[in-house]
C-alpha cells in the first residue's frame, strides 16, 4: 500500500525525479572521482596481467580459477534482482515494483557488463577471445557446443541484449517527459535522439505496453536460465562440491539474493542523493526485504541439502570436502559459517517488523548479504578446487595485488556507471509511478 | 642408422685435437652456409658414449640434431645403466649448455676481477711458471681412463708425484666393510639384501646398476622374491621400498646386526627404543636366507655392521678382484696431508682439475687457507666455483659431452667417450690443455706421451682391446666401449630397455587360478607381515640437551653438489620429502618439539667453531635425536641455479655421522617443497597387495575403448581405426627416482620455475611422482607414485574446452593444440588427476640454455595450458618410420622419453587395438591392474598395477 507522504500530483512526481537530475552535489562528485580512481588503477593493474601473464595473479595448479571468476558469478547475479523486478513482478502485477524498478534495471544493465569483462580478464591469452564467439568461418571452426563457458557465452549476451531492450524501451516515455521539460543545451540534444520521437500519442501507448509485455515475458524465463548456466559451469564439472543437480535453483536464488541486497544498497544513498525520499519510501524497502527472506530461505535450504547430499551419496571425495570446507580447513571453514550466517541469519532479521521498518537496519543487513554472496562464490569455487581428488594435488589460494585491484575495478565501474547514469536519466520511472496513484489521491490535487 | 660416420668422427676429431679451429661465441655452431653431408637436418644422430656425472660410469648415448646435442640417454648395450639414465646424467646437457660456463680463459688479477686472454697466452704464461720447476700438484675429481694415466705421465715429467683424486663423496667408510675396495656387487643374486643406511638406489657407488639389479632380485617367482632389510637412521628413498625398516640412531647399527645374525633382541630394543616384534621379524627373514648381502652406508657403524653381517655367506655375491673406480678416491686425510704440504709452502703449483675443494672440504681442515698460500693455482674446469674463484688461472675445460675420453667403471667394463656435439665455448679437452703446456713448458711431448695431441693419446691406449684399425676404432665408438659379451648386441636406438612382458607377470595363470603359496611354507621361510618401527614411537635414549646427531648423506640429484647449476635437478623434487631448490635438515617430530621448530624455521647447526643455518623439514622418517642433512646446496658462486639454496653442510663434515648442536634461530623461511597432503586420506589412490595372497580385480577394468562403454555414458564412444595408445605403470617397480620426471623435462622443454613459483603450486612437470606417507601401515610407510596425463577415453577435460583446445585424437590420445588454446584453464579444474599444466608466464632459458631444446617439440606461449602428449613427437616418427619401411608399427617400436629412462621399468608403453601388445596382455592378465579414481569413470589409458608388499 502507498504510503502517506506519497506525492500527490503527477506534477510532483515528474518535479521531484527530474530535479533529481540537476546538478550535482560535491558529495556526488566526489563518489565518481573515487570510482573513476578505482577504474583507472584496475585497467593499470590488468594491462599489467596482460603483458606479464597470468602468473601476477594467486592461481595455480589446482586453484585455476579463483577472485575472477567469483567477481563474474557475483555481478551476473545482482544483474538478476532487476529483470526480476521489473519483469516478473510485473507480469504479476505487483505494483510497489514501479518506483524502484528503474533502478534495478539500471543496475542489471551495467551489472552485466561489469560481469561481462571478468571470463575475458581471466582468459590466459584474451587477445584470441573471439574465438569463444560462434562466428561462421571458412575454416569451419566453432566453439565446443559441449562446454558450459559456450553456454555462458551465449546465455550472457543474449542477457545483455533483451534486457537493454526492455529498459530501453520502459525508459522512452521517461526520456520524452525529460526532453519536453529540458531547454536547450546537450542534454536536449541527447534526450531529443534516445527519445525516438515519443510524443505520448495513444498508439504510441498501445504499442509500448504490448511491447513491454512481450518483453517482460520474453527477460522472464532468462532470469532463470542465465544464472542456471552459470551454475553448470561448477555444476557441470567433476569436482565434489560442484557436481551437484541443485546448483541451478541454488545459484538463482542467490543471485535474485545478492541482487535484492544490492538494490538496497544503491537505493539507500541514492534515495538521499537524488532526495527521492518522497517518492522511496521505506515501504518499498520493507517489501524487497521481505523478499529477501523468501530468497534467503531458499539459500538455507540449499546448504543444507549439500551438506545432506554429502553425506547420503556415501562418497568419500564428497564427503570428505564436505567436511572439509564446513568443519576442517581453517580459512575455508571460517569463510563458509561467515556465509551462512549472512545469507541466511541476516535475513531473517527481517521477519521482525520493527528492523526490516529501520532504513538503516536494512542497508546494513543489505551489505552484509552482498559481503557474503560475494563469499558464498568464493568458497565454492576456490573450496572445491584446493581439495579435489588426488590429496597430493592439495593446496590453499590467497588473491594477490592485481586481482585485488580488479575487483575493486569492477566495483568502480559498476558503481560509477551507475550514478553517472541516474543523474542523465530518471532514476525513478515516472510514467508508471504516476499510473500507480490511486483515484482519490488525483482527485485531491 | 645406415649413415656413415666416418668422415664425421675424423673431422670431430681433428676439432677437439687441434689447436686452431675451437668454436667459439653462440652464432657460429649453426646455421652452415654449406651444409656438411652427414648432418640431414630434421634426423637425429646418436652418439655413444659415457655418463661422468657420477662415478658410476653409465653408459649413455647422446641425440644430436643438427650438430646440437639435445638428449641424453642410456646405451642400450651397456652393462650398468642397460638402455637407461637417471636425472643426473640426463641433466649433462645443462652442464654443457649451462649459462654459467666459463667461456674462455682467464686470468685474475691481484684485486680481483679478470682479464680474458687468449689461449695461447694463457698456455705460454703458464708453461712458464712450470717450466721454473716449481713443486706441482694436481687435484682432480674421480678419473680411473687414459686422462689419469696422462695426469699421472705429465706430473713425472714435471718431476712430481702430488696427484690426488678427490670427491667428497670418498667411499671410505664403506670401504672398509669390503677390505678397502667397493667390489662389484651381485644384488640380483642376492635373496635378502640388508642395507645398513645404504642408499643403493639413488647415490651410493653405481645407483642405476644396483636399480636394475634390485628389480631382478625383487620379481615375483613362485610367490615369493628377494627380500629387503634397512637399517638406517632415515627412511630414505631407498629405504621406502624395503620389506622391513628398522630406523636406529647412528651407532645402533652394530647392534642391530647382532641381533640380525640371531642375537637377542630384547637388549638391543631396550637400549634403542626399538620395536621387538620387528627386529624378531628381520632376524627371521635373515634367518632364512642363503645368500645375504650386507651393504655399508655412509658411516663407519654401518660399515662395520655390513661387515659382519657379510661373514655368513655374502662372498659369492663380493667380487673384490673387480673393484669400482671409486674405490681409488683419495681418502680425506690424503687431503689433509696435501694442506699440510701447501701451508707449508711445498706446493708452488696446484692444479685443480674438475674437483671443488674449496665447496667439498670441511672448513675445519684449512683447506681454502692453504689454497691462498699457493703462488701459483690453475683451474681447468668447466664453470666458476668456489675452487676456481681462487685459482690464480683459469683454463677452462671441455664437458665430457664435448670431449674425448674414457672411463672404467671397473677394470673390464672401459667405456669410450666421444665429443656428441660442437663446443658452445672457446674450451678445450683437458688432456690437450694438460699436453699443450708441457709442450710449452720444454717437456718433449712425443717422447712423454707418444702422442701428438690427447686423441692420439686415447687411441694409442685403446690400440690394445682393439687394434689400431680405423674400422675397430669406429666399431668401438658406435658400441660406446668394451666390456664383457660388448660384442654382443647391436647398437640401436634407445628403445624399451630389459624391460621385457616377463619382468611384469606376477602370475603365470589367469586371475580365476591363483596358486598362492601354502601358509606353512610361509611360515617356514619367514615370510610374514613385514612391520617397521613406527620412529617416532617410545625411544628412551632421548637427547638430554640439544647435542644431536648429525646424519650427513649425498643428495639424491646433487650428489655432492656438482649438481646444484643444474635447474632440472633443482627443480626436481627430493622423492621423500619433495624439496626443491633449497638445502634442509630432517629430524623427527620429537626432536622438532624439543626445539620448538616446525618445518620452515631456522636452525643453527654447529661443529666446532663452524656452523651451518638450515630450515628444518619435520618428518616421522627420521629418528629422535638424529638430525639428517643432504649435501650439494649452499654454493657460493657456483651459478644462477646454484645460488641462494640455503647453506652448505660440507663445511662441517664429509658424509657421514657427526655429533653436533643444534639450537633454534628464531627466524623461518618458506622452505620451497611441492606441497599438498601426504596421505592417502583413505581413498584408495596407491593400492597395494599382499605377497601372500592372490593379487584380485576388485572392479574390472573399464577399458579405454568402445567396449568400456555403457549406458552411463553421456557421450558416445571414440572409434579407433589403427591405435589406441595406453600405458602400464608398474606401482612395484618405482622406487621414486624421478628420472622419468628428467625425461620428461628434457625431452619436451618443460620450463624449470623456481622455487618461489614452486611454492605457488606452479611447477611444469608433466609426470611427477606422488608420495603418500601411512604411518599406519608400517610394510610400506612411504608409496610413490608416477602420476602423467591418464589419456582418458572419457576425458573430462575435453568437453569443458570452449574451442576443442583440449581433444580426442584419432589414436586416443588426449591431445592440446597449442595454437588454439585461449587459456581458460577449465580443463585443468575438471581433471581429476591434476595433470595439466599452465604457462603462467613466457618461461626463458638462459643462453645458452635454450639450445638444449628439443627441435621437435613446440615452446609454449604464456597464457596456455600443456600436458602430457605421451611424447607425440616420438609416435609420429616411428608411424612415418614404419610407414616408409612399409610395416606396422610394431609394439615396442614407441618409447616415450619416461618409459625409455626408467631404471627399473615401471612403465610399458603400447597399442590396445593390439591384442598381443604387451599393455593389452598385462592390462589382461595381471591381476594387479587397477585404474586410479576409477568411479569418476573417465576411463584412464593408463593403467596401474598394485605395489606388492610384505
Amino acid at each position: 500500500m502507498v504510503e502517506t507522504d506519497t506525492p500527490k500530483a503527477m506534477e510532483t512526481v515528474d518535479d521531484i525525479v527530474i530535479d533529481s537530475l540537476g546538478k550535482p552535489s560535491i558529495g556526488y562528485i566526489a563518489a565518481v572521482g573515487l570510482f573513476v580512481f578505482l577504474v583507472i588503477v584496475g585497467i593499470v593493474a590488468y594491462i599489467f596481467q596482460y603483458y606479464i601473464g597470468m602468473g601476477v595473479t594467486g592461481l595455480s595448479i589446482p586453484i585455476a580459477w579463483a577472485v575472477y571468476i567469483t567477481n563474474f558469478v557475483f555481478w551476473i547475479g545482482i544483474a538478476h534482482a532487476g529483470t526480476l523486478i521489473s519483469a516478473i513482478l510485473f507480469l504479476f502485477r505487483t505494483s510497489w515494483r514501479n518506483r524502484i524498478n528503474r533502478a534495478a534495471e539500471t543496475m542489471t544493465i551495467f551489472a552485466i557488463v561489469t560481469a561481462g569483462l571478468f571470463p575475458l580478464i581471466h582468459l590466459g591469452r584474451v587477445w584470441v577471445f573471439w574465438w569463444l564467439i560462434p562466428y561462421p568461418n571458412w575454416r569451419h571452426l566453432w566453439p565446443n557446443f559441449k562446454s558450459p563457458l559456450i553456454f555462458d557465452v551465449i546465455a550472457v549476451t543474449t542477457y545483455l541484449v533483451v534486457s537493454t531492450l526492455f529498459f530501453y524501451l520502459g525508459l522512452l516515455p521517461d526520456i520524452a517527459t525529460v526532453r519536453d521539460r529540458t531547454d536547450k543545451g546537450w542534454r536536449k540534444s541527447m534526450y531529443t535522439f534516445f527519445a525516438l520521437g515519443w510524443t505520448g500519442e495513444y498508439d504510441q501507448w498501445r504499442h509500448f505496453a504490448r511491447s513491454y509485455l512481450a518483453l517482460a515475458a520474453l527477460v522472464t524465463p532468462l532470469v532463470i536460465s542465465v544464472h542456471s548456466v552459470v551454475s553448470w559451469d561448477f555444476a557441470m564439472a567433476l569436482l565434489p562440491g560442484w557436481h551437484s543437480t541443485i546448483f541451478a535453483p541454488y545459484f538463482v536464488a542467490g543471485a535474485i539474493h545478492s541482487g535484492l541486497a544490492m538494490v538496497i544498497t544503491l537505493l539507500v544513498p541514492l534515495r538521499k542523493a537524488l532526495r527521492l525520499e518522497r517518492l522511496l519510501t521505506p515501504y518499498y524497502f520493507e517489501q524487497i526485504a521481505l523478499l529477501t527472506v523468501l530468497t534467503g530461505s531458499i539459500l538455507a535450504y540449499s546448504y543444507m541439502v549439500e551438506g545432506f547430499m554429502a553425506w547420503y551419496s556415501g562418497d568419500i571425495f564428497e564427503r570428505q570436502f564436505a567436511a572439509y570446507r564446513a568443519l576442517h580447513s581453517p580459512v575455508y571453514a571460517t569463510l563458509f559459517w561467515v556465509v551462512v550466517v549472512c545469507n541466511t541469519f541476516v535475513p531473517m532479521t527481517f521477519l521482525a517488523r520493527g528492523l526490516r521498518k529501520n532504513l538503516t537496519y536494512v542497508f546494513i543487513a543489505a551489505i552484509l548479504i552482498n559481503v557474503g554472496m560475494w563469499l558464498e562464490r568464493f568458497v565454492i569455487i576456490t573450496g572445491s578446487l584446493s581439495h579435489d581428488f588426488l590429496p597430493s594435488s592439495w593446496a590453499l589460494y590467497a588473491p594477490r595485488i592485481v586481482e585485488i585491484l580488479v575487483t575493486l575495478f569492477s566495483a568502480g565501474l559498476f558503481f560509477g556507471t551507475v550514478i553517472v547514469f541516474v543523474k542523465l536519466f530518471p532514476s525513478i520511472p515516472m510514467s508508471e509511478a504516476k499510473e500507480e496513484l490511486l483515484p482519490e489521491e488525483v482527485e485531491h490535487v | 642408422m645406415p649413415i656413415s660416420r666416418r668422415e664425421f668422427l675424423k673431422g670431430m676429431g681433428v676439432v677437439a685435437g687441434s689447436t686452431g679451429i675451437a668454436l667459439s661465441g653462440s652464432q657460429r655452431l649453426i646455421p652452415y652456409l654449406i651444409q656438411p653431408e652427414e648432418i640431414v637436418p630434421g634426423v637425429s644422430t646418436w652418439y655413444a658414449t659415457s655418463c661422468r656425472e657420477c662415478p658410476a660410469g653409465c653408459g649413455m648415448v647422446v641425440r644430436n640434431r643438427e650438430s646440437r646435442a639435445v638428449k641424453c640417454e642410456g646405451n642400450p648395450i651397456h652393462p650398468i645403466a642397460q638402455g637407461t639414465l637417471c636425472s643426473r646424467g640426463q641433466a649433462a646437457l645443462q652442464g654443457l649448455y649451462n649459462p654459467d660456463r666459463i667461456p674462455s680463459p682467464k686470468r685474475r688479477n691481484p684485486n680481483g676481477s679478470y682479464t680474458d686472454v687468449s689461449w695461447d697466452k694463457a698456455i705460454s704464461s703458464v708453461a712458464d711458471v712450470l717450466a721454473a720447476g716449481k713443486r706441482i700438484a694436481i687435484i682432480t675429481d674421480l678419473q680411473s681412463g687414459s686422462l689419469g694415466t696422462l695426469m699421472q705421465a705429465w706430473l713425472s715429467a714435471f718431476g712430481s708425484d702430488r696427484f690426488l683424486m678427490y670427491e667428497p663423496v670418498n667411499y671410505e667408510s664403506a670401504k672398509r666393510a669390503f677390505g678397502g675396495v667397493i667390489p662389484s656387487l651381485n644384488i640380483a643374486g642376492s635373496d635378502c639384501i640388508v642395507s645398513f643406511g645404504c642408499d643403493f638406489l639413488e647415490t651410493w657407488v653405481s645407483p642405476i646398476e644396483y636399480a636394475h639389479a634390485f628389480t631382478r632380485m625383487r620379481r615375483v617367482v613362485n610367490g615369493t622374491r628377494g627380500r629387503f632389510i634397512y637399517v638406517g637412521p632415515r627412511i630414505s628413498m631407498t629405504a621406502a621400498k624395503a620389506d622391513i625398516r628398522v630406523i636406529v640412531p647412528p651407532g645402533a647399527e652394530v647392534a642391530v646386526a647382532s641381533v640380525l645374525k640371531g642375537g637377542s633382541a630384547g637388549g638391543v630394543a631396550d637400549k634403542y627404543g626399538l620395536d621387538i616384534n620387528t627386529l624378531t621379524e628381520a632376524a627371521g627373514l635373515v634367518a632364512g636366507s642363503r645368500s645375504l648381502l650386507a651393504l655399508p652406508g655412509w658411516t663407519a657403524a654401518s660399515a662395520q655392521a655390513a661387515l659382519e653381517m657379510n661373514t655368513t655367506g655374502a662372498s659369492a655375491l663380493i667380487d673384490t678382484t673387480r673393484p669400482h673406480a671409486v674405490s681409488k678416491l683419495a681418502a680425506e686425510s690424503d687431503m689433509r696431508a696435501l694442506i699440510d704440504d701447501m701451508n707449508a709452502g711445498l706446493v708452488d703449483v696446484l692444479i685443480v682439475i674438475g674437483a671443488n675443494p674449496v665447496y667439498g672440504m670441511p672448513k675445519s681442515s684449512g683447506f681454502d687457507k692453504a689454497l691462498e698460500l699457493v703462488p701459483n693455482v690453475i683451474s681447468m674446469t668447466n664453470y666458476m666455483d668456489e675452487t676456481s674463484a681462487l685459482a690464480h688461472w683459469l683454463l677452462p675445460s671441455n664437458t665430457p659431452l664435448e670431449s674425448w675420453g674414457d672411463y672404467e667403471p671397473y677394470p673390464d667394463v672401459r667405456n669410450l667417450i666421444q665429443p656428441t656435439t660442437g663446443q658452445p665455448f672457446n674450451t678445450r679437452d683437458t688432456g690437450d690443455i694438460l699436453m699443450e703446456l708441457a709442450d710449452k713448458a720444454g717437456v718433449n711431448r712425443t717422447a712423454v706421451f707418444k702422442a701428438a695431441n690427447y686423441y692420439e693419446f686415447l687411441r694409442a691406449r685403446w690400440n690394445q682391446p682393439v687394434g689400431a684399425s680405423d674400422t675397430a676404432w669406429e666399431e668401438l665408438l658406435r658400441r660406446g666401449g668394451v666390456w664383457p659379451g660388448s660384442s654382443r648386441g647391436t647398437p640401436s636406438l634407445p628403445s624399451t630397455g630389459y624391460n621385457t612382458l616377463a619382468d611384469f607377470q606376477y602370475y603365470d595363470g589367469p586371475p580365476s587360478a591363483p596358486s598362492p603359496m601354502p601358509a606353512s611354507e610361509m611360515e617356514a621361510t619367514g615370510l610374514g607381515t613385514a612391520r617397521a618401527v613406527q620412529a617416532g614411537t617410545a625411544i628412551s635414549n632421548k637427547p638430554s640437551s640439544k647435542k644431536l646427531k648429525n646424519i650427513i648423506y649425498p643428495h639424491t640429484y646433487l650428489y655432492d653438489g656438482r649438481g646444484a647449476n643444474r635447474s632440472w635437478l633443482q627443480e626436481n623434487p627430493e622423492p621423500v620429502t619433495k624439496i626443491v631448490w633449497h638445502a634442509w635438515a630432517e629430524i623427527n617430530p620429537g626432536t622438532a618439539s624439543e626445539l620448538d621448530v616446525n618445518t620452515g624455521d631456522m636452525i643453527r647447526i654447529s661443529l666446532g667453531k663452524e656452523s651451518v643455518e638450515l630450515p628444518v623439514y619435520v618428518w616421522r622418517g627420521v629418528a629422535l635425536g638424529v638430525i639428517a642433512t643432504p649435501t650439494g646446496q649452499g654454493h657460493s658462486g657456483y651459478g644462477q641455479f646454484a645460488d641462494d639454496t640455503g647453506d652448505n653442510i660440507l663445511k662441517l663434515s664429509g658424509p657421514g655421522v657427526r655429533t653436533v648442536s643444534v639450537s633454534k634461530l628464531g627466524n623461518s623461511i618458506w622452505l620451497p617443497r611441492i606441497k599438498g597432503s601426504h596421505h592417502q586420506n583413505d581413498r584408495d589412490i596407491v593400492q597395494t597387495t599382499p605377497i601372500d595372497k592372490p593379487a584380485h580385480r576388485a572392479k574390472p577394468i573399464i577399458m579405454p575403448l568402445p567396449e568400456g562403454y555403457t549406458k552411463r555414458d553421456f557421450y558416445p564412444p571414440h572409434k579407433y581405426a589403427v591405435h589406441r595408445w595406453a600405458m602400464v605403470v608398474d606401482l612395484n617397480k618405482c622406487i621414486g627416482c624421478h628420472a622419468c620426471v628428467t625425461a620428461c623435462y628434457a625431452e619436451n622443454n618443460l620450463a624449470t620455475v623456481g622455487p618461489t613459483e614452486i611454492w605457488r603450486r606452479r611447477e611444469m612437470s608433466w609426470v611427477r611422482i606422488d608420495r603418500y606417507f601411512d604411518w599406519d601401515h608400517p610394510a610400506a610407510p612411504i608409496v610413490f607414485q608416477p602420476m602423467l596425463c591418464q589419456h582418458c577415453d572419457a576425458a573430462p577435460c575435453e568437453p569443458v574446452c570452449p574451442v576443442f583446445a583440449a581433444s580426442h585424437s584419432d589414436e586416443g590420445l588426449n591431445m592440446q593444440v597449442y595454437n588454439r588454446c585461449v587459456g581458460t584453464r577449465y580443463c585443468s579444474n575438471n581433471c581429476p588427476y591434476k595433470v595439466r599444466r599452465f604457462n603462467w608466464y613466457d618461461y626463458k632459458w638462459p643462453e645458452p640454455l635454450n639450445w638444449q631444446l628439443n627441435p621437435d617439440v613446440t615452446v609454449r606461449c604464456r597464457g596456455v595450458m600443456e600436458k602430457c602428449t605421451f611424447c607425440i613427437q616420438r609416435i609420429r616418427e616411428a608411424e612415418i618410420v614404419a610407414k616408409r619401411e612399409g610395416r606396422k608399427v610394431r609394439d615396442g617400436d614407441i618409447t616415450p622419453a619416461c618409459v625409455g629412462t626408467c631404471p627399473t621399468g615401471v612403465y610399458v608403453f603400447g597399442d590396445l587395438k593390439d591384442k598381443n601388445s604387451r599393455v593389452s596382455r598385462l592390462i589382461a592378465d595381471d591381476p594387479r591392474a587397477y585404474q586410479v579414481l576409477q568411479n569418476l569413470n573417465t576411463k584412464p589409458a593408463v593403467i596401474y598395477l598394485k605395489q606388492i608388499i610384505g
